[in-house]
């Protein structure tokens, strides 16, 4: 199998290029994001709650005067919420031309996948959270969740949140 | 055909010659019994010897006495020019047989019934029309038929009054077409059209219920054979498809893997067996139905993981049976990444075919090939369970969806 991978590897050759993936933990499964969109990653602070602001924002944080708007990913995830801790972490994104924070348990490390090791996941979803993993690749027997950042918002839930 | 046509006209012709008072009475009965012509004949012959050398007589004076017949034989002769061309197929008749036809008809026109039934507006004509129609009814019907109703579709009575006109269109051309139309005075068309209308209704109803029923009848069966070809075919065509792919690839003799979840017993065929591979670690995603367990990486491959007893028992799926359920072990499924999440491996035995209650009509679980006997366990069609699993359907998903 690692033949045929490396086969078509070599076949795709410039297309077959490296992409690095910051990983962070939620609800023990490993997730990937683009580290190109990813802009710090910040330790817990405070989270000022927004009154009136949807279910899936937590509130805002004061990032050296900018306001950020922080999600709930658990929720938006469909996981249930857990206590913070000393590992949680708020990672200061950009998406769809606006910088938000997201709360993981973990964060982990930068990963190099090839494009050719990313495979598309199981197409069984009716939810809409299916539609924010971009992919799946098999590192080190463990199973990379790739997520597309982008679609973790609707245009219309990128649109509310701009006004908060 | 042409010589019993013959001998039908000659003798129907011989006795109108021979007894010319009577016939205006028994023309009728020689008109109803002349497919009996031979029948007439016989009764004619057995008359006494007078009226036999009366016939005799009559016949030689139509052949010697030249005076009193003089006019019979002029419009013989036109009549017999006429009656060629009213009938071009009669050409191959001798011509002394339509002058033996037309002389005494038109002679004795305006006393016979027959003429003042059908009420043509010309005796000659119409009369040597008639006769002949008649006689060739009676004589070669088929071909009368078929001609009668080919031109009858459209306008069936004026069809059988110009029967005889369109066949002298079709040879002479229109002159005799505008001599037909002209001929008729003006009282003689009004005459024509009241006998004709009355006329024409009967003869419409008549041929409309011949005619109607028929096509409906057929319509009717038509339909009814298409629709009962229809189910017929299909019903014929789907059940063997149903398990027919499976019991082709087991022998009769096969082996399968019995497996646990939940306290179900369910049964793979060896050949349908992927593997077997134990259960490390399901990773969870997001956004997928609750029989989907996760994937499970194994070998750099990623195994789909199916929680089996949710997809198959949907209904008995509760958390606390979540929580109770322990997976130990993954049943692939031949061809594919899907493994079935089990408790516990039975054993693999070999069974007859015949130890199988196939399924033979496609129902709501497609994914259930049949039961085996002895065991009381349902037996797996993998085939359409990885259909199913490809397409994201559970169990209820397969129900309402048919």
């Amino acid at each position: 199998m690692s033949d045929s991978r490396s086969v078509a590897a070599v076949a795709a050759g410039s297309d077959d290029a490296v992409l690095q993936w910051v990983t962070f933990k939620l609800d023990n499964e490993t997730y990937g994001i683009n580290v190109m969109q990813v802009q710090e990653v910040l330790r817990y602070t405070e989270i000022a709650p927004v009154p009136g602001a949807p279910n899936y924002v937590l509130g805002i944080i004061n990032l050296r005067g900018n306001v950020v708007t922080v999600i709930d990913t658990r929720s938006r995830f469909g996981l249930q919420s857990a206590d913070v801790d000393d590992s949680t972490r708020i990672v200061i994104i950009e998406a769809e031309k606006q910088v938000i924070g997201i709360l993981v348990d973990s964060v982990a490390e930068v990963v190099y996948l090839r494009r050719s090791e990313i495979d598309n996941a199981p197409n069984v979803g009716t939810e809409e959270s299916a539609k924010f993993i971009q992919g799946v690749s098999n590192r080190d027997n463990e199973l990379l969740i790739l997520v597309d950042l982008d679609k973790l918002l609707s245009d219309d839930e990128w649109a509310e949140l701009s006004d908060i | 055909m042409s010589k019993s046509v013959d001998e039908t006209v000659f003798d129907y012709f011989a006795l109108l010659l021979k007894e010319p008072a009577e016939e205006t009475v028994e023309k009728p009965n020689i008109a109803q019994s002349s497919s009996k012509t031979q029948g007439s004949v016989a009764t004619h012959n057995d008359v006494t010897a007078a009226l036999v050398t009366k016939k005799s007589s009559q016949v030689n004076t139509f052949d010697i006495e030249a005076e009193p017949l003089k006019a019979i034989e002029d419009s013989i002769k036109s009549i017999s020019a006429e009656s060629h061309r009213d009938f071009p197929q009669d050409k191959d008749k001798p011509p002394s047989d339509h002058s033996v036809k037309s002389t005494p008809i038109s002679q004795y026109q305006p006393a016979t019934k027959v003429s003042s039934e059908r009420s043509f507006a010309e005796p000659i004509e119409n009369i040597d029309k008639q006769s002949l129609e008649k006689l060739l009814s009676a004589v070669s019907k088929p071909e009368y038929q078929t001609t009668v109703d080919t031109q009858a579709k459209p306008a069936p009575t004026v069809a059988e009054i110009k029967a005889s006109a369109d066949k002298v269109r079709q040879a002479l051309g229109l002159a005799t077409d505008v001599v037909v139309n002209k001929a008729p005075v003006a009282s003689a068309l009004t005459q024509k059209n009241l006998v004709a209308d009355k006329e024409i209704k009967p003869l419409v109803d008549i041929k409309l219920a011949e005619t109607t029923p028929s096509p409906i009848n057929q319509a009717i069966i038509n339909d009814e054979e298409q629709l009962g070809h229809q189910p017929k075919t299909q019903l014929g065509a789907a059940p063997p498809s149903v398990t027919e792919d499976l019991q082709q690839v087991l022998d009769e003799e096969f082996q399968v893997l019995f497996f646990k979840v939940a306290g179900l017993t369910l049964a793979v065929p060896l050949v349908s067996l992927g593997g077997i591979v134990k259960v490390e670690r399901i990773n969870h995603l997001i956004g997928r139905p609750k029989w989907f367990l996760g994937v499970q990486p194994h070998r750099e491959e990623k195994i789909n993981v199916v929680d089996t007893c949710a997809w198959v028992m949907p209904e008995k799926y509760s958390p606390q049976m979540a929580e109770s359920i322990d997976y130990q072990y993954l049943v692939m499924l031949e061809g594919s990444r899907w493994g079935l999440a089990c408790e516990s491996l039975v054993n693999a035995v070999k069974i007859d075919k015949s130890h199988v209650n196939w399924r033979e009509k496609p129902g709501k679980r497609p994914w259930l090939a049949g039961v085996v006997k002895q065991q009381m366990c349902g037996i797996l069609h993998v085939q359409a369970l990885i259909d199913m699993l490809d397409a994201g359907l559970g169990c209820q998903d397969s129900i309402d969806r048919g």
